[in-house]
């Protein structure tokens, strides 16, 4: 059972047994093999979500454009299409703005630009947003749709997350080509989806 | 770019604490160019990663310098900073709590400078009380759920489960009389979903009380809600059946799992991973008679390198003893008790 696990993994991971820690700390924790600080798949944090993010348009255009009052835009695509993705990395560009998801049951905060989530609608007013929706709504200045990822931009955003949280010099994990591919076809370009094989696979490779 | 590189050194490699221990060493700067530190902070905190929202605290923080660098100075700052209170380094599969100490140059109209380095953080054995997480509550602070009034709850569920899908239904009936076919199947849809969630849940509330009918009371007995890994963990259950029934399976379990919860609102995800699974004691199957009673007790050894309870906003190990009677054809009786396992 071990052997055909590994056998399988590392045909989906290149290089993963030839990782060695140069950190004698790094031996002592889970990822220091793989010569990670985490696994890159699991849940980010708001300012690793905005220094990840490759976006589908200029967003630092979309930005200025937002600081002109009244200015909407709307990312549209299914879920783990990127549009909360975008949103964050939008606030990361925009401090004064406020990040809100609408299926949260929360009031939404008062801010001169507001970026929504999971939104059904404009907000009351006439202040700046950026939405993202599941359907296009009619009115907006601006629409991004985010449709299926191609394999070699998954393949981009797979080797940013791993680079984002390597410990130090020397190799770390690479996904194969071939299991990316077979991961999109699954998933049907949910990125959520695919990134749920991949932590796994970390998880499996560290432990 | 930065102005300045930073770097942190800890006094003779250590990187092993206990909260309250003074961490020792030195930050190095390396000034690329001239800057004005606004203030040199140094932190020590926690945070999660894995499978659920990052969740995060107890930031100790200190200012080690203010003042001004020259572009091509090497400056060398010693610290001493203690280790805060806090939950223990954990590493698992969906749940991991990591403690970092963090340096950051507060630079004014320039990207800030910033250094970190993990560190780990255990309990020393035998600590009387550890801290198990920010959203940690003792186990008896928690009011077990009132079975006579959770079956009343089910009865009203039940009720009005019944009656608004029925009235749903009906208009379904309407609709379809009406040549309206998609609206029969919306309210149909609607009426047999209401119609059926409420039925689901009101089983799980009155299901115990529904046992019970035949069980007689139910004593499940939890003694002690918080123990410590390497100790033996003891629980018993007991009842005198009240009319005769098939039993299938009786069993008493210590069981710990990860519960990581990613997302939010509607698109709210909760992991749940399973630690290990100890069976206290179980009787296998037998035929119940009146009065003749059952019981069983059981005790397991908590295994030392065993994960600690640990709970923050999303992110949680949960330990708990669960009890269940099965019944062929009858409701089964089921209960979980969450204890705290420290370390």
């Amino acid at each position: 059972m071990v052997s055909s696990q590994s056998g399988r993994r590392s045909r989906r991971w290149k290089a993963m047994h030839d990782l060695s820690p140069r950190d004698p700390h790094a031996g002592a924790l889970p990822y220091g093999k793989l010569n990670l600080r985490r696994n890159p798949f699991g849940e980010l944090e708001a300012d690793d979500w905005a220094a990840l993010a490759l976006p589908a348009v200029d967003l630092d255009d979309v930005a200025r454009r937002l600081r002109e009052p009244g200015f909407r835009v709307q990312f549209v695509g299914p879920s783990g299409s990127g549009k909360t993705t975008h949103l964050l990395a939008l606030q990361a560009r925009l401090p004064e703005a406020r990040y809100a998801r609408c299926d949260s049951g929360r009031p939404l905060a008062k801010a001169a630009i507001l970026l929504l989530d999971e939104a059904r609608g404009f907000p009351r007013g006439g202040g700046s947003c950026a939405l993202g929706v599941h359907e296009k709504i009619a009115g907006c200045a601006m629409t991004v749709e985010l449709g299926a990822v191609p394999l070699d931009r998954l393949d981009l955003i797979v080797r940013s997350r791993v680079e984002r949280f390597r410990r130090g010099d020397g190799p770390v994990p690479e996904v194969c080509l071939s299991r990316l591919g077979a991961l999109l076809e699954r998933h049907g370009g949910d990125l959520r989806l695919v990134f749920a094989e991949l932590y796994e696979d970390i998880q499996d490779a560290a432990m | 770019m930065p102005r300045c590189d930073l770097t942190i050194e800890f006094d003779q490699g250590k990187r092993s604490f206990a909260p309250g221990d003074a961490i020792r060493g030195l930050i190095r700067v390396r000034v690329e160019a001239d800057a004005d530190c606004k203030a040199l902070k140094l932190a020590c905190a926690w945070r999660t990663h894995g499978k659920g929202n990052v969740d995060k605290g107890l930031v100790q923080e200190t200012v080690l310098y203010e003042g001004t660098w020259q572009a091509g100075e090497d400056r060398v700052y010693p610290f001493s900073i203690a280790v805060p209170r806090g939950p223990a380094t954990y590493h698992g599969h969906l749940v991991n709590v990591d403690w970092y100490l963090g340096v950051r140059a507060d630079i004014p109209w320039a990207i800030d400078p910033k250094a970190e380095e993990e560190i780990l953080v255990s309990w020393p054995e035998g600590e009387r009380s550890p801290d198990l997480g920010p959203a940690f509550s003792a186990p008896a602070a928690r009011r077990p759920i009132n079975e006579a009034h959770a079956f009343v709850v089910a009865k009203v569920l039940l009720l009005l489960g019944l009656v608004g899908g029925g009235g749903l239904l009906w208009e379904a009936y309407r609709s379809l009389g009406g040549k309206n076919v998609s609206g029969a199947v919306q309210y149909g849809i609607m009426g047999l979903s209401l119609a059926g969630v409420s039925l689901g849940v009101a089983y799980l509330l009155a299901r115990n009380v529904l046992a019970q009918r035949t069980l007689g009371p139910v004593r499940f007995e939890v003694p002690r809600q918080y123990a410590r890994r390497g100790e033996q963990f003891a629980a018993s259950l007991g009842f005198n059946p009240v009319a005769p029934a098939d039993m299938t399976k009786a069993v008493l379990k210590l069981k710990c799992k990860e519960e990581a919860v990613s997302g939010g609102g509607t698109n709210a995800t909760t992991h749940t991973h399973p630690l290990g699974e100890w069976v206290l004691a179980e009787e296998p199957r037998r035929d119940l008679a009146p009065g003749m009673g059952v019981s069983l007790a059981g005790r397991v050894l908590i295994p030392a390198d065993a994960a600690a309870t640990f709970a923050s906003s999303d992110n949680r190990v949960i330990w708990s003893v669960e009890a269940e009677i099965r019944l062929a054809g009858k409701p089964d009786w089921k209960k979980e008790v969450r204890i705290a396992v420290l370390p």
